[in-house]
């Protein structure tokens, strides 16, 4: 059987990852490349840290969980997990002598 | 040696030390880098993670987490998360890390700025697994 004819879109953005991918590879095989690149990165990121900021204060004049307190959340659960297992342990230790 | 073994992990980070290049590598970077393989349906159901600190160009203390979420309680200041296939090509140089990060094939988190930066030091990690014999769970014969 044939494979399903591609949609404009589609075929677009594989040309689009192709032409990105080529392009990055480039870049990177410049070290100036790779510095305008890293600064870039950093921008971008920058900008993603800010809007999860002004998120986060959004959702807490809301009354509402940030993403920041699930994490705190996620933080705690790891480490109550993490001492559970440690105690699980010396247990085993404590029967076996 | 099976990847993401202790055993492994030892013998890749030994490689890693020995090599010149490696404090101008690590210089300015943060202090500790966790790398996860996520869960899967194959051999790591549970996932799997490795957790490395440096200090004074070399790194001084790593170990194979017992459990991937021991890495919400270390807090590293970078995380690197990919599935097994994904990590195999980046193993075996079939993908280049930096367009892997930018394409999302690879999770980063932490300063990605800072590794793009040192995407030309790539050779000390290359020249290490190139060395140690590694084998992958899903590939052992049986």
């Amino acid at each position: 059987m044939s494979e399903r004819r591609k949609g404009i879109p589609e075929a677009l953005m594989e040309q689009g990852v192709r032409v990105a991918t080529r392009a990055a590879k480039v870049v990177l095989d410049d070290p100036r490349g790779q510095e305008v690149l890293a600064a870039a990165v950093g921008v971008a990121q920058k900008g993603k840290r800010q809007l999860e900021e002004v998120q986060g204060r959004v959702l807490r004049a809301a009354g509402l969980p940030t993403k920041g307190d699930y994490e705190d959340v996620a933080k705690s659960m790891a480490r109550l997990k993490r001492k559970l297992r440690d105690l699980a342990k010396k247990v085993d230790e404590d029967r076996k002598r | 040696m099976l990847f993401a073994s202790s055993e492994w992990l030892d013998a890749v980070v030994r490689q890693v030390n020995a090599h010149a290049d490696l404090p101008r590598a690590l210089a300015g970077l943060g202090a500790d880098l966790a790398a996860v393989v996520e869960r899967d349906a194959g051999p790591f159901p549970r996932g799997a993670a490795a957790w490395g600190r440096h200090e004074g160009g070399r790194i001084v203390a790593w170990r194979v987490l017992e459990d991937e979420d021991d890495v919400l309680e270390l807090e590293p200041a970078y995380v690197v998360r990919a599935p097994l296939p994904v990590w195999k090509d980046l193993l075996r140089g079939q993908a280049d890390p930096v367009q892997a990060a930018l394409s999302g094939r690879v999770k980063v988190k932490g300063d990605l700025d800072g590794l793009v930066r040192r995407a030309g030091y790539r050779y000390i990690v290359d020249e290490a697994l190139r060395r140690v014999e590694t084998v992958f769970p899903d590939e052992v014969g049986g």
